[in-house]
């Protein structure tokens, strides 16, 4: 199943087989989400066995509550959501003492598809426009990985994120602007470029 | 309804309907976009740009995804857990114990010269200062105000000897990834070989990281120091604030001891003058009796592990015995001797007592 682009009345249907205690269905779900939600986790804290042992404890407690979830939420967000903030809570107890908010480390690393691009000067700026948004602070650069990467929609990161829809807006508007510039000079190369094939 | 003719290249990409269009060209979205484009020539260039942008944004592929292995034994656990949770546990920890134990390599460093703290006994507690608590549900602690080793037994068959002034916490059961244990103060360890597990010791914000092995922790909360020795296998120590994945944690090999100053985050490592007696080259040589008197036999283990065994040495002292116990933990060497001389071994209250039934 691949969970980047699920077909969502398949989905909805396996969703509500496990919801009624149909244990096959639940394996699906957690065969299915047990990669993306480890690798999410592991970008928010890199501890392998606290991430995994988060997600494990997320399947156990799926399970558990399956007659009291609902049945139109989505299972990616929901899943999302619950690894989440399992770790936030569990952390402390491991020892650490990052908080919910703005202290956390978000790791992931982005790049801009240039290799079709033979022109040196874009290349170059393509690093750059990578390095701005690597420098990203953590917050947005965990929406830009939901969203582009996990293919959530805003409504569900807001959720998963507990944050405002707004303030999500908010934070992609800054980012867009720290970089706006050098964006609207790296597109018009790139069109250029384009223009050749 | 979205008035997109006003829309800017900044406004599109942060639009749900238009990115799910880039990302995942349904069809709905093939025919909204295609025609509003055809409605609207104007803004053409603003949509290829916008669409180009977010089509170029690549995210790397975590380093070291889950192996198939992991996947599966997690998976596993989950279903375990999530069907007569309370009985499969249980199944699950036996099977651990058996097959673990025999695999263990056996060694201990001496820590001659190291300062004691002596605790003398608080009144009104147990009557050789030595308590095993209930911290929380299915978490114990043991704490040893006496003024010699406890041996506690973990639940995967590790072993921790507390040394006097020092304190373990741990799980009544391990968990299905990790076995994560918090010292304060000294311990010697002897771990059941776990490749899937991690045995970790937390102690003043480091933790030493083994996979099967046996190594000294010394971490009392007044020492300026942190230390770490080896007797087999290998360790790794790291910050916890750093996490084990950090160029700064340090491998430990057998006979190494390793010293970490908090104050200057400096680690030294250095290799031990004298092999500890529970090293793997001498362990054989050294446990390894043949017609030897139990009181010898025992003697050796006390100085080899710095425990107290109790034992009636005027009538088994004298008892005659082959026995090989290099390999063994330490309880499992008592246990052996116990059996050879029929006799029974209590390892109640972190004490390692060896008595004969009597003879009716």
């Amino acid at each position: 199943m691949d969970t980047r682009k699920p077909n969502i009345t398949a989905e909805s249907e396996l969703w509500n087989r496990f919801r009624a205690g149909d244990r096959t269905a639940y394996t699906q779900i957690t065969t299915a989400y047990i990669n993306p939600l480890f690798n999410y986790g592991y970008r928010i804290c890199p501890d392998r066995d606290f991430v995994k042992d988060c997600v494990q404890e997320v399947f156990i407690e799926l399970w558990n509550r399956r007659s009291t979830i609902n049945e139109t939420q989505s299972v990616k967000w929901y899943l999302f959501k619950a690894v989440r903030l399992r770790i936030f809570r569990e952390l402390p107890k491991w020892g650490r003492n990052e908080s919910l908010n703005d202290d956390y480390q978000f790791t992931v690393e982005f790049n801009i598809e240039s290799r079709l691009i033979a022109d040196l000067e874009v290349q170059e700026l393509s690093s750059k426009v990578k390095a701005v948004l690597n420098g990203l602070p953590s917050r947005q650069r965990e929406i830009m990985y939901l969203r582009f990467y996990e293919e959530l929609d805003f409504e569900q990161i807001s959720e998963i994120m507990q944050i405002s829809r707004q303030s999500v807006h908010n934070l992609l508007q800054k980012a867009y602007h720290n970089f706006r510039g050098e964006w609207n000079t790296l597109l018009l190369l790139l069109l250029m470029g384009e223009a050749k094939f | 309804m979205n008035s997109y003719e006003k829309y800017q290249v900044e406004d599109f990409i942060y639009d749900d309907f238009f990115i799910a269009w880039v990302l995942h060209k349904s069809p709905e979205s093939e025919t909204f976009w295609n025609q509003w484009i055809l409605q609207h020539p104007e803004k053409r260039k603003t949509i290829t740009d916008a669409a180009l942008l977010l089509s170029s944004i690549k995210i790397d592929d975590p380093a070291k995804p889950l192996s198939a292995a992991e996947i599966a034994s997690m998976l596993t656990y989950v279903q375990d857990q999530t069907s007569m949770p309370s009985r499969k546990q249980e199944a699950s920890t036996l099977k651990l114990y058996q097959n673990t134990w025999f695999r263990i390599a056996a060694l201990i460093v001496l820590l001659t010269g190291f300062a004691l703290l002596f605790y003398k006994s608080p009144a009104g507690h147990s009557s050789d200062g030595y308590q095993q608590i209930t911290v929380e549900p299915d978490v114990y602690e043991a704490v040893n105000n006496s003024t010699i080793s406890k041996m506690v037994r973990l639940s995967d068959g590790s072993l921790a000897l507390l040394k006097p002034g020092s304190n373990l916490r741990f799980p009544k059961t391990f968990s299905s990834t990790t076995r994560t244990v918090y010292l304060t103060g000294e311990a010697f360890f002897e771990v059941a070989h776990n490749k899937e597990k991690p045995f970790l010791v937390h102690s003043n914000g480091m933790v030493t990281r083994v996979l099967g092995t046996s190594f000294t922790v010394r971490a009392f909360k007044d020492d300026a120091f942190f230390k770490v020795i080896v007797n087999t296998g290998k360790v790794q120590v790291y910050e916890e604030k750093q996490g084990a994945a950090q160029q700064q944690s340090v491998f430990l090999l057998p006979n190494e001891e390793l010293t970490f100053q908090p104050k200057s985050t400096s680690f030294e490592k250095k290799r031990l003058p004298k092999p500890s007696l529970l090293s793997t080259d001498l362990s054989e040589r050294e446990f390894s009796f043949s017609d030897r008197p139990l009181s010898e036999i025992i003697t050796k283990l006390e100085t080899a592990y710095g425990v107290r065994i109790q034992y009636d040495k005027d009538q088994l002292g004298s008892t005659v015995l082959n026995a090989s116990l290099s390999d063994l933990p330490l309880d499992e060497k008592v246990k052996l001797l116990c059996k050879a001389i029929n006799a029974n071994c209590d390892f109640s209250n972190g004490n390692i007592i060896i008595e004969k039934e009597k003879i009716q």
